[in-house]
């Protein structure tokens, strides 16, 4: 390095990364090896061919052509999704799912239900019905007018009591 | 044979290889002129990160055979040159970051093999070889992000616009990094020749 290049440090940097440089410019001049297009090209020709025939081919040619269009291909599946969202949908409106809780029936002008549930009592069983003590009554009556006279009841009570 | 029959034969006949025979024998002329135009400028690509002749051939070989896979898609690229060398670069910089850090000395027997001999004795030529090995070496302790750009830089047919296009970044950033990777590599060279 010289006494110019020393004090300079960006002819310094210059000079440094030149050689490095024209290794790199070395490299990147370098010639291809033979053969290597050769090469290329028989590996192209031998690699299996993306098949384009397909087992059913449409019977004629212009139907073909509109078939496969990417036009006509597009379309025929936003067709199909129509389809399946459109049946997805008309099943779920008709499937509803139960509700879990009734709601209250809202009265106009009335106080509001403040978001309160009625829940129905499902554990609740047939109930006895009590019956009401003027009805007992009734039929006590009844039962003793439709029964005979009894005995006269004995004047000395039984030993035992 | 009737017209039914004649509608069924067509429905199950396999499809005669004929079918889009034309463009596809132009899609292959296509490729066949790619390769003869750029398969040497994509091995020297290749070359320039794998350092490995054999290894570089197969990058490309991998790199057309890609371009076969997405035939399709051949008339939607521009500029093919760099399309191509953006291929080749991918493979290049998988294939480096799957296989092991190759020593100093197995550069310096393949840049042997592989430089052009120039008149040079065979002392010269090792001596040389080595040089151009120790160089490399240093170029390999650069960031990865200066080393590539630094490295694509050698290449005369390709300007920043396209180095930043096979890097996918700004011109910019492009002459930003190759600043710094001189600056980064001249410290290393002068690292080296202080410490021998």
């Amino acid at each position: 390095m010289n006494i110019a290049t020393r004090n300079n440090p960006a002819k310094e940097i210059v000079a440094t990364t030149g050689e490095a440089e024209s290794t790199l410019r070395l490299i990147a001049n370098l010639p291809a090896p033979e053969g290597l297009e050769l090469r290329v090209k028989t590996a192209l020709r031998s690699t299996p061919k993306r098949s384009t025939a397909s087992l059913f081919a449409w019977p004629s040619s212009p139907f073909r052509s509109w078939a496969e269009s990417a036009w006509m291909r597009g379309a025929a599946a936003a067709a199909i999704v129509c389809v399946v969202v459109g049946g997805g949908w008309r099943v779920y409106s008709r499937v509803q799912p139960k509700p879990t809780a009734l709601a209250l029936p809202h009265v106009a002008g009335g106080f509001s239900s403040a978001g309160a549930v009625r829940t129905p009592h499902t554990l609740d069983g047939p109930t006895l019905a009590h019956p009401q003590k003027d009805v007992l009554r009734k039929h006590a009556v009844d039962a003793k007018k439709k029964m005979p006279p009894l005995a006269e009841k004995p004047a000395v009570a039984p030993a035992q009591q | 044979m009737s017209a039914g029959q004649s509608v069924f034969t067509g429905w199950m006949e396999i499809a005669p290889r004929a079918v889009h025979d034309e463009a596809r024998q132009d899609v292959e002329e296509t490729l066949e002129a790619l390769v003869a135009q750029y398969a040497t400028t994509l091995y020297r690509v290749a070359f320039s990160i794998l350092r490995n002749a054999s290894d570089a051939e197969d990058a490309v070989q991998e790199a057309f055979l890609r371009v076969l896979r997405h035939r399709d898609s051949l008339d939607e690229v521009r500029d093919h040159r760099v399309w191509l060398i953006r291929i080749v670069w991918n493979i290049v910089l998988d294939r480096k970051r799957r296989a092991k850090t190759r020593p100093e000395t197995d550069d310096i027997s393949e840049l042997a093999r592989v430089l052009p001999t120039n008149g040079l004795s065979a002392e010269q030529r090792a001596a040389a070889a080595q040089h151009h090995a120790h160089v490399l070496a240093c170029v390999d302790r650069l960031p990865s992000k200066e080393r590539e750009v630094m490295v694509l830089s050698a290449f005369e047919e390709l300007s920043s616009v396209e180095i930043a296009s096979v890097l996918g970044i700004t011109e910019s950033s492009v002459r930003s990094r190759l600043f710094r990777a001189r600056n980064l590599m001249a410290d290393l060279l002068n690292h080296a020749r202080t410490s021998r």
